[in-house]
């Protein structure tokens, strides 16, 4: 096999964006993915069975899935569960899309707050790339917003908020609180090769409208034009050094068990903040007994997953509750940034979202007596609350703790026999305090809009969509894995782009942020290429 | 008939406690006049094979419980095995809002596609001034 001048592990999120902008500059790209492409009428959103396959097709945690190609992720000492999806595209094609930008305070917590650590980046840094991939994206939303410095200007017009999202919004003017109409990586009209979205409100099981900004349809077919090369079911289990302590390649299983080694010059982890490290951590050595790129010991640790709360309130009133983007219909930042009076650090901004069909209000079929869900209670409980509710979700920043990590399982194994992941995860005293007061705030939020009935999830368990910090960026190589332009501290032509660079997690959806650092890295990697270390012979 | 997955023996089972878990009322059909029992579940069984062993083993436990009304059968499932309980529910729930009549009944059309919007009009919230108050309180982000 020739070897590639950047061989990218994944084509997810920051994969692909990597993948199309080194092609497109005449390097030579292989990219390893260990999914395959999802064609876009499988998805189940425009089906009958929507609901149905939701619980176990197109559910977003592995463990549940149970898919020929998820690897399995023992998540029995965590409080949330990793979500992820293994395919063209990684986790977009099951993400929600919600597009934001980090805030610049985001950059900056230990000089603000005293906690944490501040990132070797700024907004401004960002800001460019952040501008580069609205464009690319094609994200909706509107200029303006009084939580954004200016230049937060999104190409497409917002998607309709619909009823839920007035109703939403007429509640936080109420209360005299800050909301803004949803930022959303789904085009409002025809973009590019992206169809007008048509608010299915199926985005979280995937778009069969070809709408939503998943990644196999912005980045690959452009890719594969200017000459990168993806090879699917590829599972790989090692990133091999050489003499020198340079990646020269990595060995990976095809899905007839047959291993193969592909070269590079570069390498380029891609990976998610739980594949990465695993893969690092299974990429031992003699120059690295402790797993790759790991001087630091930090590698694994200090994962952040931006644990989810969520209370949903019932209205007299019909609010065609189904009707999407989910992607988000508005959201407010009203209690984002820091207000040490609350007793705890950091915030959360809040999504609303849409709560999709009959079938989805009857998750707890298990637990309550059976004559309150069943019997007579089965049609009240539709006649009150289907189709007149929706969502407030927060997304809350969580801190790093270097005791929330990955580790290699002892016993747990994928089905090509390569050591499965374990996760370690609580959330901690700040973050505890953090969605009390939010659900708290959102409850108040629910009256105002008039809202007769209330549900809350404290905790969802599964809502561990957002992997981060366990590779993290710094100056530092004591005490951090990769510096400012993803590269690694210890292996020079080793790159980390997806979110196990993040320093600290903000408070927000955080794939456009792992998109610019991805497009930021390579535009680097791009101007220095004559300066890049690689091995002699590989 | 004979590549359904509910047997006769077992449709009578849950014909026995079905009206419990999904009656008729006022304009809704009971679960068997929906035909969940003979079509809609089948549906789900088709499609969810993960249900399959947790729902006959359901089926098992109830029948095991025969001489009891259908209420306290279905109170001792729901306490002695809560997967098989929670199948019996999916796979009936399920194939109850599957059916297209049921759906009309409930005013859900699916999640259907609604493209009759124009993104560049401005939409009813900003002529109406429902952002104004947001605005008036100028920038809430932290300077650094």
């Amino acid at each position: 096999m020739e070897t590639a001048d950047v061989l990218i592990i994944g084509a997810g999120a920051s994969g692909s964006v990597a993948a199309y902008h080194l092609a497109k500059e005449g390097f030579s790209v292989v990219c390893l993915e260990q999914g395959t492409w999802v064609k876009q009428e499988e998805y189940p959103g425009n089906k009958p069975a929507w609901e149905i396959l939701s619980q176990k097709r197109w559910h977003p945690n592995p463990n549940i899935r149970e898919l020929a190609i998820d690897y399995p992720v023992n998540t029995n000492e965590s409080d949330v569960n990793a979500l992820m999806y293994n395919a063209v595209g990684g986790g977009t094609a099951l993400y929600a899309a919600q597009w934001w930008r980090f805030h610049p305070s985001d950059f900056r917590v230990r000089s603000l707050d005293g906690v944490a650590d501040d990132w070797p980046i700024s907004y401004q840094d960002l800001e460019p790339f952040y501008r580069q991939l609205d464009i690319e994206m094609g994200v909706s939303g509107l200029a303006g917003n009084p939580a954004y410095p200016e230049g937060n200007s999104p190409p497409l017009p917002p998607l309709p908020i619909g009823q839920i999202g007035r109703k939403a919004a007429e509640g936080m003017n109420k209360l005299g609180w800050h909301w803004w109409p949803g930022y959303n990586a789904i085009p409002s009209r025809q973009y590019r090769n992206l169809n007008k979205c048509a608010r299915r409100g199926t985005c979280l099981t995937g778009c069969p409208e070809g709408s939503k900004a998943s990644m196999d349809l912005v980045y690959w077919p452009e890719a594969i034009k200017h000459g990168a090369k993806l090879i699917t079911g590829a599972r790989v289990r090692e990133i091999i050094v050489n003499e020198q302590g340079l990646a020269k390649g990595a060995v990976y299983v095809d899905r007839r068990g047959r291993e193969h080694f592909q070269s590079a010059s570069v390498v380029i982890m891609a990976a998610n903040g739980v594949g990465t490290p695993r893969l690092l951590l299974l990429s031992q050595s003699s120059h690295f007994p402790d797993g790759l790129a790991n001087s630091s010991g930090l590698l694994g640790k200090r994962l952040m997953m931006h644990p989810y709360a969520a209370v949903v309130g019932t209205f007299e009133e019909h609010l065609e509750s189904w009707v999407g983007p989910a992607g988000e219909l508005i959201n407010s930042m009203e209690f984002y940034e820091t207000d040490e009076k609350r007793g705890f650090v950091r915030g959360a901004k809040w999504n609303c979202m849409p709560t999709g069909g009959p079938l989805g209000f009857r998750s707890a079929y298990g637990g309550r007596p059976i004559k309150e869900s069943w019997g007579e209670n089965f049609h009240l409980n539709v006649k009150k609350n289907f189709a007149r509710s929706f969502e407030w979700g927060i997304i809350a920043e969580d801190l790093p703790d270097e005791l929330n990590q990955v580790l290699l399982d002892n016993e747990l194994i994928d089905s090509d026999g390569i050591a499965a992941p374990k996760i370690i995860y609580k959330t901690s005293d700040n973050t505890r305090k953090l969605m009390d007061f939010h659900i708290d705030r959102i409850r108040e939020a629910m009256e105002a809009s008039g809202a007769t009935g209330m549900s809350e999830t404290r905790l969802m368990r599964d809502s561990g969509w957002h992997l981060l910090g366990t590779a993290r960026m710094g100056d530092n190589p004591k005490i951090s894995v990769v510096n400012q332009w993803c590269q690694s501290h210890d292996v020079p032509n080793l790159y980390i782009i997806d979110g196990s660079v993040f320093v600290t997690s903000a408070g927000v959806n955080p794939t456009a942020t792992i998109a610019a650092i991805a497009l930021r890295t390579v535009d680097h990697l791009i101007k220095e290429r004559r300066n890049q270390e690689v091995p002699a012979t590989v | 008939m004979s590549n359904r997955f509910i047997k006769e023996q077992e449709r009578v089972i849950l014909e026995s406690i079905a009206d419990e878990l999904i009656p008729a009322y006022e304009e809704m059909p009971s679960a068997i006049d929906a035909n969940v029992i003979t079509f809609w579940g089948e549906e789900v069984l088709k499609l969810r094979h993960d249900l399959r062993e947790p729902f006959f083993r359901a089926l098992r436990q109830l029948k095991g419980d025969e001489s009891l009304g259908p209420q306290d059968r279905l109170e001792n499932l729901q306490r002695n095995d809560g997967e098989a309980f929670n199948a019996l529910g999916v796979v009936l729930a399920g194939g109850y809002f599957m059916n297209p009549d049921i759906r009309s009944k409930i005013g859900y059309p699916g999640q259907a596609s609604r493209i009759d919007y124009e993104a560049e009009e401005i939409p009813d919230y900003s002529r109406e001034g429902l952002l104004d108050p947001v605005l008036k309180r100028g920038p809430i982000y932290r300077q650094v």
